[in-house]
């Protein structure tokens, strides 16, 4: 699908972005993933006024982010952990490259919003997610938590495939206020 | 909410439906037996002076505000006599109202019953001795005084009662209230009320009489904000009221509107015996004045605030947005629906336009308002509810055959309502279209849209004729007088009860219904028989015929491969937005004398459920005696991008044509949430609106829906839910992430 038909399908909501001061959210997969055409797509919703997010778990290189960043308002940069060797075992990726994406956004100047997953059993221990927030404060001033969630269960078992979080529950809701009280206390807001 | 509020309200859902206004009946024997020789205008007025004379008078420990039917459980002996008597004396052609109108509430507060009834009889006194048009007009006026006087001695015996109640109660307090009800019950509605209890006494006191004397449902609170604000000021400034205060009066009177309606929702269990069961009362706030400024007031968010803190069925609030509606307020709106309030919202921009389109003048136009459900009108100023159903399915089906039904089929159970209130629906017609081509003539698309249109624009003309013929020869015919003329203005100077001739605006609401059924059909034709040429007309034909028996992977390549309304398509939306226009165009052209001016709709109400049961099964996929589509909305399970892509597809109907409809927009609460939410909200109706979108209902949607949803999935395939960060189609979920949604849902509506 080229650039041209993706804009023509967004322009349809326009006039629900000038009421809402909304606009365009490339989410995931990961935009970054297609940097070429995400930043075609991303700079011609710019040059029609159209607001641009785009969603990332920041696994790319400073040239592919730097390219979407140009033309991008808004960006929801997911950050599950700050343990380098939690990272590396549970992610499959060194954490340092993450960091310094999150980093280059705060730089860049663009607003940034630091989306936390709470997954029990992984940071949902007041000190990985104090860990995650202090660091958060350092580079932006807003947050959101997502709570894991066992939505995609149904699917696993449609695909006939191995569900490898089966043994993962839903965090409890004293986790949740527990992550926002953290937050206060660095000073961060919470989204929804 | 003040504690006896709290106790009025517990004592709301602790009634019993099973209760009868027992002594109505039995007045209306007594007044048949002695007076039935009676001329008819004057029969109705003694039947309004017995019942008002014998009717017992209620107060209830907690009443601030007065006037309620006595109901009681009948014996079984008296229920044997109910049972008989209740063919000839609970619901006469003698004594019968339509309900379905505002009364000029302005008038009833600055003039007082007394003015009125004054006025009648002066007029009936110098009128021309003779003449058979002279001697109607003064049997008229005789039985408008008759009538007021009834009510304002109705409204004494209340008076009185407060005051024997009072001079009997030891509590300082209560002996107060009671005392400051038997000043206002004295007071009004005889005579023009002077502060806000007394208006809201006023209003109350003749709703009640309308409701349960009179016997009718869906009388309308009207703009309640515009008519009281003036007295609220003024008490407000002498301090003899507090903002609490009038909410506690508002809150009073909301809660009597829902006492005499029953519990129970008729349409699944029709319990309460009663002429204004489930009586929908609107009540509009917002809006503009007749000059075309923000009309918005204190009291339009004292009446949302009483509103939304009661969650009631009744009053149903009704918002006007323009676009120089007060900030704030509109803000609150959004709150108060996110929250899971039931308001709906009309586009002044849009209504306001096709009512001058219709050649109301601008200022009165600007006064417009809806009753239930979703009638529009210009309150105080027109007669009782007419109004015609249309099915747009049903010419759609007399186009593919030639002018003959291919499903003449009639619903074996109309619903309760059609029995009980109008018996001038379109279920008792035949259904036969003008020979428009037989299929092999339908060469091209174009050929086919001519032929509907033909049907519609037939259907419409036929309607009109038949309508006029029922009420010249039945309705108008069998009920020449009704107590709300005292309350319509231009009846008393005319001479004329509303219904005839008395009101200075007549029309009749022509509906359309099946819309998107109708286009998502014939959009399924284009594609399948005239572009792909997959299908031929005749197999088509024989396949409906057949109910798609045989059929289900035609039925599925009809329903899926074919392109639906309420996805901001083009093509399907075009050919709706054709229809629509056709059907509107063509109301606009009738104008009959006996019936008034027909205003066009897009709706259905709930009667797209029969809709479908008389129609066979549609080139959509859709099976024979399955409900169509609602409203101006897509058919159910058909629109399948989002909120935005449906409205998108409405927004391009040609509302600007008409005045009244509406349509309900489902969204789960999770998509509102959070601090942004009401916003959120805003600019959904706001971008609907810009884009010439006329009303909406939003309904956070309920668990119920939720559980709907987990029985019969596939209407409910664009069921859209939040989960954190993205949204899912709710019916491809598991049952366990059903079921926590459905209990989140729960949560949120509880508050």
């Amino acid at each position: 699908m080229p650039v041209h038909a993706v804009v023509q399908m967004i322009e349809r909501d326009r006039p629900f972005y000038e009421t809402s001061g909304g606009g365009v959210t490339l989410s995931g997969g990961e935009p970054t993933f297609q940097p070429e055409f995400a930043a075609a797509l991303l700079a011609e919703c710019r040059s029609r006024g159209i607001r641009t997010a785009i969603q990332t778990a920041g696994w790319c290189s400073s040239e592919a982010l730097e390219s979407l960043l140009r033309h991008t308002n808004l960006v929801l940069f997911d950050l599950k952990t700050m343990n380098p060797e939690q990272h590396q075992h549970v992610l499959g990726k060194p954490l340092a490259p993450v960091i310094a994406r999150v980093r280059q956004v705060a730089e860049s100047g663009r607003r940034l919003l630091v989306r936390v997953p709470v997954v029990p059993g992984f940071n949902d221990d007041g000190a990985s997610l104090d860990s995650i927030l202090s660091f958060a404060a350092e580079v932006t001033d807003q947050v959101a938590f997502i709570a894991y969630h066992r939505l995609g269960a149904a699917k696993y078992r449609r695909l006939g495939r191995e569900d490898p979080m089966g043994q993962t529950g839903e965090p409890r809701p004293g986790v949740l206020r527990h992550a926002a009280a953290l937050a206060a206390a660095n000073g961060l807001t919470v989204r929804a | 909410m003040r504690a006896r509020i709290a106790r009025m309200k517990e004592r709301l859902f602790a009634a019993d439906d099973r209760t009868v206004f027992w002594e109505r009946v039995l007045a209306l024997r007594r007044v048949h037996q002695e007076h039935g020789h009676e001329p008819p205008t004057r029969l109705y007025a003694l039947a309004m002076r017995e019942i008002t004379a014998t009717m017992s008078v209620v107060i209830e420990e907690d009443d601030l505000i007065l006037g309620q039917p006595k109901e009681v459980l009948l014996s079984a002996e008296e229920e044997a006599r109910f049972a008989e008597y209740s063919a000839a004396y609970f619901h006469p052609s003698w004594f019968y109202s339509r309900g379905h109108m505002t009364p000029a509430w302005d008038m009833l507060l600055e003039r007082g019953l007394l003015a009125v009834q004054h006025e009648a009889e002066a007029r009936a006194a110098s009128s021309a001795p003779d003449g058979a048009a002279a001697a109607q007009c003064r049997e008229f006026w005789e039985a408008i005084a008759v009538c007021c006087q009834s009510v304002v001695s109705l409204s004494a015996r209340y008076a009185d009662a407060a005051a024997r109640l009072a001079a009997s109660t030891p509590d300082p307090a209560r002996r107060a209230e009671l005392e400051r009800m038997a000043a206002a019950c004295r007071r009004v509605p005889g005579l023009p009320a002077r502060s806000f209890h007394e208006a809201v006494q006023s209003i109350w006191f003749l709703d009640f009489v309308l409701h349960a004397v009179c016997g009718a449902r869906d009388y309308s609170a009207g703009r309640l904000d515009q008519i009281l604000f003036p007295l609220y000021r003024q008490d407000l400034a002498s301090a003899a009221l507090t903002r609490e205060d009038a909410v506690e009066l508002l809150q009073s009177m909301f809660i009597k509107m829902n006492a005499f309606i029953g519990i129970h929702d008729h349409y699944t269990s029709p319990v309460k015996r009663s002429l204004c069961r489930d009586s929908v009362q609107y009540l509009v706030v917002g809006g503009q004045t007749a000059e075309g400024r923000d009309a918005t007031n204190e009291l339009s968010l004292l009446c949302l605030d009483a509103v939304d803190d009661l969650r009631l069925k009744e009053p149903n609030l009704t918002v006007r947005h323009h676009p120089r509606i007060d900030r704030a307020f509109w803000g609150s709106v959004c709150d108060a629906v996110r929250r899971g309030a039931s308001i709906g919202v009309y586009n002044d921009e849009v209504v306001i336009a096709s009512l001058l389109n219709l050649g109301i003048p601008l200022e009165a136009a600007r006064g417009y308002m809806h009753y239930g459900c979703c009638n529009p009108h210009l309150p105080g100023q027109e007669p009782q509810l007419r109004e015609y159903q249309h099915s747009l399915v049903k010419c759609l089906e007399l186009a593919l055959t030639n002018g003959r039904d291919p499903y003449p089929v009639k619903p074996d159970r109309l619903e309760n309502e059609f029995r009980d209130h109008s018996p001038e629906y379109s279920v008792d017609e035949v259904f036969a279209g003008p020979p428009t081509g037989e299929v092999e003539d339908l060469k091209t698309f174009e050929d086919l849209m001519r032929a509907v249109k033909a049907q519609i624009r037939h259907d419409v003309a036929r309607a009109v004729a038949f309508k006029r013929r029922y009420y010249e020869d039945d309705y108008l015919a069998r009920r020449p007088f009704c107590f709300e003329s005292a309350l319509v203005h231009d009846c008393i100077v005319r001479g004329k009860d509303l219904n005839h001739g008395g009101a200075r605006y007549v029309h009749h609401n022509s509906y359309a219904g099946g819309l998107a059924t109708t286009a998502d059909s014939l959009a399924a034709i284009k594609r399948a028989v005239y572009e792909e040429g997959w299908l031929s007309l005749a197999d088509l034909r024989e396949a409906l015929a057949a109910n798609f028996s045989g059929r289900e992977i035609l039925r599925q390549r009809l329903l899926n491969q074919c392109p639906k309304f309420g996805n901001d398509d083009d093509e399907v939306d075009g050919i709706a937005r054709d229809l629509a226009e056709c059907f509107c165009r063509e109301v606009l052209t009738h104008r009959d004398p006996v019936i008034g001016s027909c205003w066009p709709g897009l709706y259905t109400y709930h009667r797209f459920k029969w809709i479908g049961q008389m129609s066979g099964a549609t080139p959509d996929g859709r099976l024979a005696a399955t409900p169509t589509s609602e409203n101006q909305g897509p058919t159910p399970g058909r629109a399948l991008l989002g909120p935005t892509a449906t409205l998108r597809s409405m927004a391009k109907l040609p509302l600007h044509l008409t005045p009244g409809g509406g349509q309900t927009l489902t969204l789960h609460p999770t998509l509102l949430a959070g601090p942004e939410g009401p916003e959120h909200l805003s600019s959904l109706i706001e971008a609907y609106f810009a884009q010439g979108g006329q009303h909406l209902q939003i309904n956070i949607v309920s668990a119920d829906t939720l559980r709907a949803a987990q029985q019969d999935p596939e209407a409910h395939r664009g069921l859209v839910v939040r989960v954190t960060g993205y949204s899912a189609y709710f019916v491809t979920l598991d049952r366990q992430s059903q079921d926590r949604l459905i209990a989140g849902a729960t949560n949120c509506l509880a508050r």
